[in-house]
């Protein structure tokens, strides 16, 4: 009886949704995106707008709301109407991290955002100073063994903070924390030998240089443009993490919209101009539907969470 | 070199490369005059526009902006105390008293000499040195960087004439207001009274445009010219500086080069620190310089020279190395590799084509930038005929959306317009503004480079004094606190 209930009770919402859905949309969909323009996550973000809108037949307006990391535009559109009209750009540090740390981020990222897509995920690599004696993760940990070490990072509570914790608690060896003002200073730092070593996406533009040396990839498989590479599983350390960008509605949004934006947010990752640009971009194309991505965000808040709450890693 | 550059110059003189070279230099000048609107505006705005052409040519348009900007932003900064630029905004202290000795035109035409020159000996250095410059540039850690900033800021204390008092309590301002934001060391919001707002500090291009622009603006509201008192007739001999003022603007423009060719190639720095600096410099050597402030041409051509200087070597690290050394460079750097090219060692070997292209570009680019200038300088000074009535009300707009413009923000207006009042009132009481937006660029840089390098040293002072660099700056900054100190110590033994 309970399961009849439920199925009228779903055809009854989905015939409400498909009228809701006939007129939808009516005018253009507004796309907030939480950085400037020109960054890794606007040529994303432009990409799956030009892909919605040629499928909806409305454009799709790109809005650059930066700053804070994110989080002013991922305030605003939390307190966008669920009406189909305002969609958001975010990532893994909007949906994840921002909230897990900084206790001013007034939204909710499961409450108050439903997932539509990923589009791409981003991958670590851990990378030393060139000049040490490290090859690669059995150096590496030996080296921090012996060695008082420092890492770079982009700031507190950077995605390589949370990498470089998880690794370090993986390997149970210790390092001290050096901030620095984005990810490409934290490179140049552990180019000319102030720190040691960093977790970041930024090092694979390094992979053929002369003073930065990579010995893993952070992620579960190898990374496509670095094939002979092995991850840090293969090296006996069991660490892989992925930051990823997707497509997020306000709650309250039909699911019957969430889905016709999916759908070409799907065509989108599997073009191969597409892969292309990303895989060029040093990201990894990944599709992920709209259940999918609201699980990539209950996972990523337990597991980040379970590393903030071992290193203490908070900013106030 | 010589073969590389021939090659190079084969890539800049085709004729698709010309046009996108011309179509950026133009677009860079013309955003450069607009007020506020910066470089990093426009080239995020472009970005996409390059993805159907060829990657050189891509980056070669999207570096004529860059460098094009550093032209055009001392229009303003001279005709109408308006920083077209943030690293224009220092020009504005002698740049608009020479408007006010109607000297526009000569001060527009010694202005666009020092760029091409600046430009120029930065190209020069970059073709001959880039990846030893680089290399140079990772040298410089934490407590180098530090150093360098506190010596920056000591020499600025003499920025501006008028009380020495009165300056350092300026440049304290600045550095108070350079605490707001996320403290990037320990991840503290300071003084942001949850306005995730504040969270990314207080905006440089607010302050100057407010403290600078907007202040002049409402000091001129109510005084009732018909006309503007600054119109001046143009002729031809209002235009070309006297020989006085060539002989005493060249030196300034080798130093002026000098500094900003060293700034750009460290990253993190730049051409806004850089002309500050070379303002700072010529305060203390220029011949004239118990007139700057006053219009001395010193005060125009060393920093304009410094900050296109900087505009040409800021390309190093990012090349070279693969470390952009700000926010344009970032994007650029992003816009290498959505264009397939990896910037880094490689791509001297790799793709040569590209790098020595690029330079070559450098070279035109430049050249067309000094002659579409020099005949625009009746044009610019013509503006000046305009009544004040009509012309400040278009002049607020565009301040405003230049404002708007650099974070997409409404919040960023209201600073300006904090900022502008501030810097009105400011003036009433005689206090100079140029050290506080100094302090507010500064004060970041030294305060986060000072504890990162004493986390990096576990706490020990030393490692200021134990890194020859370090160590090297320090001695320049005590010799400067000491010169300034001896000197009114003489004075009063001789009145005794």
């Amino acid at each position: 009886m309970n399961k009849t209930f439920t199925s009228a009770l779903a055809l009854s919402l989905s015939i409400t949704a498909t009228a809701a859905l006939a007129e939808w949309p009516d005018h253009p969909i507004t796309m907030i995106v939480p950085y400037n323009p020109g960054g890794t996550t606007d040529i994303l973000a432009r990409a799956a707008a030009e892909a919605i809108s040629a499928a909806v037949g409305q454009p799709v307006v790109v809005e650059n709301r930066p700053g804070a990391g994110g989080v002013v535009g991922a305030t605003q559109a939390a307190q966008a109407e669920g009406d189909g009209y305002t969609i958001f750009f975010g990532n893994n540090a909007t949906q994840v991290i921002q909230p897990l740390i900084n206790p001013a981020v007034s939204y909710d990222p499961q409450a108050d955002f439903t997932g539509i897509a990923t589009v791409a995920d981003a991958a670590s690599f851990l990378a030393v100073n060139a000049d040490l004696p490290i090859q690669n993760m059995n150096d590496f940990i030996a080296y921090l063994g012996d060695h008082e070490a420092k890492f770079g990072t982009a700031g507190v509570g950077s995605m390589g903070q949370f990498t470089t914790e998880m690794i370090l608690m993986a390997a149970g060896v210790d390092a001290t924390h050096i901030p620095y003002q984005g990810s490409n200073n934290a490179m140049a730092a552990v180019m000319s030998g102030e720190v040691e070593f960093l977790a970041d996406p930024v090092a694979a533009t390094q992979s053929d240089a002369d003073h930065l040396r990579i010995i893993a990839t952070l992620t579960a498989e190898r990374h496509p443009n670095l094939p002979d590479m092995p991850t840090a599983r293969e090296q006996g350390l069991d660490v892989a993490i992925t930051g990823w960008f997707g497509v997020f509605a306000p709650d309250g949004t039909d699911p019957e919209m969430l889905e016709a934006m999916a759908a070409p947010l799907a065509e989108l990752v599997a073009s191969d101009a597409y892969r292309e640009q990303v895989l060029r971009m040093g990201l990894l194309p990944q599709f992920r539907d709209p259940a999918e991505t609201d699980a990539a965000v209950a996972d990523g808040l337990t597991t980040f969470g379970a590393i903030r709450d071992a290193a203490g890693i908070s900013i106030e | 070199m010589i073969d590389n550059l021939i090659l190079g110059f084969g890539v800049a003189f085709s004729l698709s490369t010309l046009t996108w070279c011309f179509m950026g230099v133009s677009i860079g000048m013309f955003i450069g005059v607009l007020p506020g609107v910066g470089p990093l505006a426009a080239i995020s705005m472009l970005l996409p526009l390059t993805y159907y052409t060829t990657p050189t040519n891509a980056l070669v348009m999207l570096s004529g902006i860059y460098y094009g900007a550093q032209y055009g932003g001392s229009v303003a900064s001279i005709l109408l105390r308006l920083p077209g630029t943030a690293s224009s905004a220092v020009v504005c202290l002698d740049g608009y008293e020479m408007t006010r000795n109607g000297r526009a035109g000569a001060a527009l035409f010694l202005s666009a000499v020092a760029s091409f020159i600046g430009g120029s000996i930065g190209i020069l250095l970059m073709s001959a040195f880039a990846p030893s410059l680089a290399e140079l540039a990772l040298q410089f850690g934490s407590q180098e960087y530090f150093m360098l900033m506190t010596l920056g800021l000591v020499a600025a204390s003499t920025l501006s004439e008028g009380s020495a008092v009165k300056g350092l309590a300026m440049v304290v301002l600045g550095l108070a207001l350079g605490i707001v934001g996320l403290d990037t060391i320990s991840g503290t919001m300071r003084f942001t009274y949850g306005n995730m707002e504040l969270v990314d500090g207080i905006s440089l291009v607010a302050s100057a445009m407010g403290l600078f622009g907007l202040s002049e603006i409402l000091a001129n509201i109510g005084k009732g010219e018909r006309g503007s008192p600054l119109a001046q007739k143009i002729s031809l001999r209002s235009m070309i500086p006297t020989g006085r003022e060539i002989r005493d603007s060249l030196p300034a423009i080798w130093r002026g080069s000098a500094i900003g060719s060293f700034f750009g190639a460290l990253p993190g720095t730049g051409s806004t620190v850089a002309s500050f600096f070379s303002y700072a410099t010529e305060r203390k050597v220029a011949r004239n310089r118990a007139q700057m402030g006053q219009g001395a041409v010193e005060g125009v051509a060393g920093p304009e020279a410094a900050n296109n200087a900087a505009a040409q070597t800021a390309f190093i690290p990012t090349l070279t190395l693969g470390v952009p050394g700000d926010a344009v460079m970032a994007l650029m750097l992003g816009a290498m590799i959505v264009h397939g090219i990896q910037p880094g060692p490689g791509l001297l070997n790799d793709t040569p084509e590209v790098f020595w292209g690029l330079i070559a570009s450098f070279w035109i680019g430049n050249l067309l930038l000094v002659i579409f200038n020099i005949p625009l300088i009746g044009i610019w000074v013509s503006l000046l005929r305009i009544p004040y009535k009509l012309l400040y009300p278009g002049i607020i707009v565009l301040i405003v959306i230049g404002t708007y413009s650099v974070h997409l923000s409404v919040f960023d207006i209201y600073q300006l317009l904090g900022f502008g009042v501030l810097g009105y009132v400011l003036r009433i009481l005689k206090f100079p503004t140029a050290p506080l937006v100094l302090g507010i660029v500064l004060g970041p840089m030294i305060e986060e480079n000072f504890r990162r390098s004493l986390m990096l040293a576990s706490g020990d002072y030393l490692t200021f004094v134990t890194r020859p660099i370090s160590a090297g700056l320090l001695l320049a900054t005590i010799a400067i606190v000491a010169s300034q100190m001896i000197a009114p110590l003489k004075r009063w033994r001789r009145a005794r």
